[in-house]
């Protein structure tokens, strides 16, 4: 199996002290000028494979969202380097960048656009996100005039469209009726089977024991475990109840 | 196409289409749309109209055409700065959950401001047939149009970039603008300058933008210098910009 993923040495380090919020306490508070970066990510070494179904959990705020944004390239390490057979496809938040005076099919265009998905595909992807969320009479309605359980839909619907190679999914399943978020979980899955790679940074391990191989638990910025998906989730377990 | 020439295309249809995105998003639930966005510049070439030939008493001939064609290209480069402080700043969420490039957004950005010089040059040249001022030098409406491209985008991209580490700045760039404007020949003729005011007006990069644009509309014979100087400034403007966002442009997105 080749390799699609190989971190080296690779660091993230923010400054320690906060950004002066004004003049005064830029002058009386000079020190933290000074202060050491933090260091948010520290990996020595870490590899995937064409294959692998990736389960990264963690604790809140111990950086598991933050080794996804190395990896997909959002954020720069500060040291290292990142390796990665494709360009990784992050899908991390849904409805960011929907905006509430466009319409569903203007919305669509529009993050097909930040996307990156030339115009040829985009019209193909986008019947596909209004069939799927079911919003073929609607398709001129301003988002702000949808219901929540619609926006939630469109959100998803247009998070997941893509068919990506390396496939970085942070938890994006929202509300949505019983019905809807069944579909929306096949499609989650299928999405996640058909990648070459996937990390799915999750609080709910057990929704993905079927799908993913494999395990890894970030602590305080560092992957603590990496293995078997029933090895770490045991240890996770144990470690945190 | 080569991949390089091919990148390029597709970041400027991106851009493109993006600026178009941005247009219509400022223009909508009202009842003329984007229209809007030409009659406030038209206002402000109007009422600049008034006190210059009723309080001032300017004594500068076709002075209708000199103000549309400085202010036309004044207020786009004012809207265009001004904005771009707020470019990748006002984007923080889509930014940090997805891997966009920030230059695609302040280019965005600044296409969709640049859009209102098209209606305003179209009228300066209507203004210029009716004064009976045209001449060959209106071919040069697409290099002015280049370099300012050029121009804008570096400093637009330096501005985008810088912004997120220095809060103050869209506060500095509004302050800056004001005096720019009184210190770029819109409302005079840099002629009629003299002394240390002459050397600020000529150390300013804008003035010759405004000064090509009024020499094209009017014209007057225009020297290699004219179009060299702006064609050196927007080259200088990209190599800043490109230089301060591959230095700080990632970087920029753990800071915003």
């Amino acid at each position: 199996m080749s390799t699609t993923v190989r971190f080296s040495s690779v660091k993230l380090a923010v400054p320690a002290a906060h950004i002066h919020q004004s003049f005064k306490s830029l002058l009386l508070r000079q020190r933290n000028n000074h202060a050491p970066d933090q260091v948010i990510l520290d990996v020595p070494s870490f590899e995937a494979k064409s294959g692998d179904k990736v389960c990264v959990v963690g604790r809140n705020g111990n950086g598991k969202t933050t080794f996804l944004k190395v990896l997909t390239g959002i954020y720069p390490a500060t040291s290292g380097h990142i390796w990665t057979s494709r360009k990784p496809t992050a899908v991390l938040a849904a409805g960011i960048g929907l905006e509430d005076e466009l319409s569903v099919y203007e919305n669509i265009n529009l993050a097909m656009l930040l996307k990156g998905i030339p115009a040829k595909h985009a019209a193909e992807l986008r019947d596909q996100i209004i069939e799927f969320c079911e919003l073929q009479d609607d398709t001129e309605k301003q988002f702000k005039h949808l219901s929540t359980g619609f926006r939630s839909r469109l959100a998803f619907a247009i998070a997941i469209s893509e068919k990506p190679s390396i496939l970085v999914l942070d938890e994006v399943l929202g509300g949505g009726d019983e019905f809807f978020m069944k579909k929306a979980t096949n499609k989650l899955y299928q999405t996640i089977d058909d990648a070459e790679t996937a990390f799915i940074a999750t609080h709910g391990p057990n929704e993905f024991r079927e799908i993913c191989n494999r395990f890894i638990i970030i602590e305080k910025g560092r992957i603590a475990f990496d293995g078997e998906f029933a090895e770490g989730l045991d240890l996770y377990r144990a470690k945190h109840s | 196409m080569n991949p390089k020439s091919s990148k390029f295309v597709s970041f400027v249809i991106n851009a493109t289409r993006l600026s178009v995105f941005e247009i219509q998003k400022r223009s909508l639930n009202t009842y003329i749309g984007w229209v809007w966005s030409v009659i406030n510049p038209l206002a402000q070439i109007a009422l600049m109209y008034f006190i210059i030939t009723h309080v001032f008493k300017s004594t500068i001939p076709n002075i209708l055409l000199w103000l549309v064609s400085g202010l036309a290209i004044w207020i786009t480069i004012q809207a265009t700065i001004s904005r771009s402080c707020s470019s990748l700043l006002s984007r923080r969420a889509l930014l940090q959950n997805n891997n966009i490039s920030p230059s695609l957004l302040v280019t965005a950005d600044m296409l969709s401001e640049l859009f209102i010089l098209a209606p305003l040059y179209l009228i300066a040249v209507l203004v210029s047939f009716a004064y009976g001022t045209q001449s060959l030098s209106l071919l040069l409406i697409p290099v002015i149009l280049l370099t300012l491209v050029g121009f804008l985008y570096g400093v637009c991209l330096t501005l985008a970039t810088i912004t997120p580490w220095l809060r103050d700045l869209p506060y500095l760039v509004g302050l800056g603008m004001q005096v720019a404007f009184w210190l770029t020949p819109i409302a005079y003729a840099r002629s009629s300058m003299s002394g240390p005011v002459q050397v600020i007006v000529q150390l300013n990069p804008f003035t010759y933008f405004i000064e090509l644009s009024q020499a094209i509309f009017l014209g007057k014979p225009i020297v290699a210098q004219q179009i060299l100087i702006p064609v050196c400034l927007a080259f200088a403007s990209i190599v800043i910009g490109r230089y301060v966002t591959a230095k700080l442009g990632k970087k920029m997105v753990v800071h915003l």
